[in-house]
């Protein structure tokens, strides 16, 4: 590289660095730094702890359930988004008269912001006015208006629906555009050698898509274990901590509580969990030197 | 494959049908919602479409509550933070697409890691940073928080859209005398401005997608946001004016529903793009 080119490089390169690093790496190593100490803005206490907080945090229960609440609300939207959306970006390969409009159609939960996502799928779950009381009264399936969120049986549930809405179009979008990339001579051999429709679907299409399924999989677990914006309108964690995640607990250990270091440490302990899932992202888009 | 009877035909129109529902009758349903009054709202919970057609939830939004303020605050955060974005992204992308740097593929790797850094614990360190600042209730607290969102995830797109420009375009720039700096400007940015644009998308409907760090950096309702506003009007009301929230939802969801017609097709190349080859 020319003695011009690495000056121009460094110029270019290091405001982006340089803000990274005060909004992620900054943070990130106060934010361990904090775990070792009993930190708090009420009782104003700021003492160095050791590991004080990571044994406390072992033995507290609610780090189970977030622990559990965590996965599950990361998984169960993904499944129910990634089959719904294969579905639909399946149909729009089909159908070829209109599926742009259609396709502009389906994507629209996807850019409808998520807190309104939130209140939305809250007015439609409402025990006395809710749309979702209506329709499944009329079907005959309850009696009573039913307080979905309120209920610790149906709150997860009510709270997986909505992310699934609102990520369903993302799979459709990312799946659609993988369908078209295959070669159509590879279906057309299938065709040829009499495979069926879903012999076709399992042994041909799905292995061409594989590496964008790890992709939009994983991403899209990864953005569910962070999620804040539909949950915490939708239960705040209630009812009882039924939908209590890490990213409401710490959440409300941090700005509720004030009670930094130990939000610090459920952070931390929470940042591991997500490093592992990143890592299988990592490898899923094959490493160094390709986009996302 | 492509010879289909009639009922294979029907099969895939029932289910294009079927999710086309699921997606829109939400959205359906709050548009008819805004538009209702409140007596109907409670009168007949069932009933699609209004029986009086009113924008009073509209004007009490517009005219009675702070709505306006919030409104305003969420643009003036995340054109700023979009533009910074893009601007910081352009330019690392361009010399991480061009140039052969030491440790690249590591610096590179780790900033996608970044991207999945959940904001919730790099609040907590930032929120104590601000505080000492006296940066609490400010834009720039807040424009700075909302780069978090795209950034990360903006340069490694910008590098991909680069290296999408054929090399062989800004070395005959160079060699008509333009400097580096000129050749980005005259020549590749022009040719990059799709890559840009999905850039900016990007950033802007994260940042609208945000909740906790404008809820956690804002203490004053005239630094209020439009998704705290929201939470900290409506959250644990006891008769809430579904009415007027659903008005307010539309409004917020006009802006990212045109920028995403309008522009939808950057958005879609620039997320494809890397994933899909390979």
């Amino acid at each position: 590289m020319a003695r011009r080119d690495r000056g121009f490089a460094l110029a270019t390169i290091l405001p982006a660095l340089l803000v990274l690093a005060a909004i992620y790496v900054y943070p990130l190593l106060r934010t361990i730094g904090y775990s070792f100490t009993d930190y708090d803005l009420i009782n104003r206490t700021n003492h160095f702890v050791g590991f004080a907080n990571y044994v406390s945090l072992f033995s507290d229960p609610t780090f189970y359930t977030a622990l559990i609440n965590t996965l599950a609300l990361g998984i169960a939207p993904m499944l129910g988004a990634f089959l719904l959306g294969f579905t639909e970006a399946l149909v729009l390969n089909e159908i070829t008269a209109g599926s742009g409009i259609l396709r502009g159609l389906v994507l629209l939960p996807w850019v409808v912001p998520q807190v309104v996502i939130a209140f939305l799928f809250q007015f439609m779950y409402n025990p006395t006015v809710g749309v979702f009381n209506v329709i499944l009264k009329d079907l005959g399936i309850i009696r009573t208006f039913q307080p979905w969120l309120a209920h610790p049986a149906t709150a997860p549930a009510a709270v997986v629906l909505a992310y699934v809405w609102n990520e369903t179009p993302f799979f459709m979008l990312m799946l659609l555009a993988g369908l078209q990339s295959i070669p159509n001579e590879i279906i057309e051999a299938a065709v040829v050698d009499g495979a069926g429709w879903w012999q076709r679907l399992w042994f041909v299409t799905l292995p061409q898509l594989r590496r964008i399924i790890a992709i939009t999989t994983i991403l899209t677990v990864i953005w569910n274990f962070n999620n804040f914006t539909i949950i915490w309108p939708m239960t705040e964690g209630g009812p009882a901590n039924w939908t209590l995640t890490f990213s409401v607990w710490v959440y409300r250990q941090a700005f509720q509580d004030f009670n930094l270091g130990y939000a610090a440490t459920i952070g931390v302990l929470w940042l591991g969990l997500l490093l592992v899932v990143t890592g299988f992202y990592l490898r899923a888009i094959g490493g160094r030197d390709e986009a996302p | 494959m492509r010879r289909r009877n009639a009922s294979a035909k029907i099969f895939i129109g029932l289910v294009a049908l079927a999710l086309l529902s699921f997606a829109l009758l939400p959205i359906v349903w709050m548009c008819f919602t805004s538009l209702k009054t409140r007596a109907e709202l409670f009168g007949a919970p069932g009933r699609l479409w209004p029986k009086v057609w009113t924008f009073s939830a509209y004007r009490d939004v517009l005219a009675h509550s702070a709505f306006p303020t919030y409104f305003a605050n969420s643009v003036i955060v995340n054109v700023l933070a979009s533009l910074i974005t893009v601007l910081l992204a352009t330019l690392a992308g361009y010399s991480f697409a061009r140039f052969r740097i030491r440790g690249k593929s590591v610096l590179m790797l780790g900033i996608l890691a970044m991207q999945m850094f959940p904001s919730t614990v790099l609040l907590i360190a930032l929120y104590v940073f601000f505080r000492r600042f006296d940066l609490l209730n400010t834009y720039t607290a807040l424009v700075l928080s909302y780069i978090t969102h795209g950034l990360p995830f903006s340069v490694w797109m910008m590098r991909g859209f680069v290296d999408a420009v054929p090399v062989e375009v800004e070395e005959a720039a160079m060699i008509d005398g333009c400097r580096r700096g000129g050749a980005l400007l005259r020549v590749v940015v022009p040719m990059m401005l799709p890559g840009m644009i999905a850039v900016a998308l990007f950033a802007f409907l994260a940042g609208w997608n945000d909740l906790i760090w404008a809820l956690t950096l804002t203490t004053s309702p005239a630094m209020r946001l439009i998704p705290p506003g929201f939470v900290l009007t409506y959250v644990g009301q006891f008769e809430t004016y579904w009415n007027q929230l659903m008005a307010g939802s539309v409004m917020v969801s006009a802006p990212t529903i045109l920028v995403f017609v309008f522009l939808q097709r950057y958005l879609v190349q620039g997320l494809t793009a890397g994933a899909v080859k390979g």
